[in-house]
């Protein structure tokens, strides 16, 4: 059977819920920035709604095509290998998922790399549109070898991930505020995730990446209500 | 020198006086404690009127600004973003 991702059997499918929750989260991040930006039309909340609605759909991309791959793959192919009637069928099921995987995948790393990207942008100064041009190719070009060498997409998330950590780290010595020190720490905690998927060929890290990955989101998420809460709870500054 | 207040800032400040002062506010006295010269504040609350985040109401013959329940969320909303500018350092 073609193998086309690396997690191991008995985690087939839960990944899928795992990135769901990382999916619930961003995208809810992403709404309550857009609202944001419709009161004072600020461009740093536009470009953070931006960024976070990537990542949702870059997520949403990634499970629909686990979902599909996982149903053809491990369920649908496997029932006609049992029953070995149509050797062809097989072949053209696992060309077509191959495709469909290629597709898919590409429009989840695409999109991962560029919300990222957007996200750390919004922290420098103002580029020209040939400067993203330049570096949205770039990930066009990484998303692309990446079929052949997977680390190079996780490899260049690394490097956001922790351009971003540093980022807050040097706003949380500005502010000492314990919801920047929580957002530098998320980061952190998913870019380390993005350090154990560059070994993912081994299941165990696979698992333990996807793991790392949820608990990286889960505790954005935390810090993002916890600073809603706070907004709420100050009457006055 | 003091960076120049954006116009979500001057409304949050309106809104907040507001607030302090119990749910509603003389218009002299808003004018006062959200730093507004009379002009700036006319024009503000022009807006906030027709947006009905305030309405002006009437108690022993005098005007007052009272802030309305949608004001009330939108006050919080905004209390929501400037921690969230806060946290996330823009």
């Amino acid at each position: 059977m073609a193998h086309f991702v690396f997690s191991p059997e008995w985690f087939l499918g839960k990944d899928i819920l795992v990135d769901f929750i990382s999916l619930a989260a961003l995208s809810l991040i992403a709404w309550v920035t857009f609202q944001f930006y419709r009161v004072n039309h600020k461009k740093e909340h536009k470009l953070m709604a931006v960024s976070f609605g990537l990542l949702a759909v870059s997520f949403l991309a990634k499970i629909l095509t686990y979902a599909v791959i996982y149903y053809y793959q491990y369920l649908h192919l496997r029932d006609i290998d049992v029953v070995a009637t149509v050797a062809d069928t097989t072949f053209h099921g696992i060309r077509y998922s191959y495709i469909f995987f290629a597709l898919g995948f590409s429009f989840f790393r695409l999109a991962h790399l560029a919300g990222l990207y957007f996200l750390y942008s919004v922290y420098q100064e103002k580029k020209s549109l040939s400067d993203t041009l330049i570096i949205l190719f770039l990930f066009f070009m990484i998303t692309y070898f990446s079929h052949n060498s997977y680390f190079a997409f996780h490899l260049t998330g690394l490097v956001l991930l922790l351009l971003m950590t540093w980022r807050y780290y040097q706003i949380y010595l500005r502010n000492q505020l314990v919801t920047t020190r929580n957002l530098m720490l998320s980061f952190l905690i998913i870019a380390l995730s993005q350090a154990i998927f560059i070994f993912q060929t081994n299941p165990a890290y696979y698992v333990a990446a996807e793991l790392i990955q949820f608990l990286g989101y889960f505790t954005l998420l935390i810090t993002f209500f916890t600073v809603l809460y706070n907004g709420k709870k100050k009457k006055s500054h | 020198m003091a960076k120049k207040r954006s116009r979500t800032d001057i409304i949050y400040d309106m809104l907040t006086a507001i607030q302090r002062k119990g749910g509603y506010i003389k218009p002299t006295h808003l004018m006062y404690k959200a730093n507004l010269s009379y002009k700036q504040m006319n024009l503000y609350l022009d807006d906030l009127l027709e947006n009905a985040v305030v309405e002006r109401i009437q108690e022993n013959k005098n005007d007052y600004i009272a802030i309305t329940d949608k004001g009330s969320h939108f006050l919080n909303k905004i209390r929501e973003m400037r921690e969230f500018d806060s946290a996330f350092g823009i």
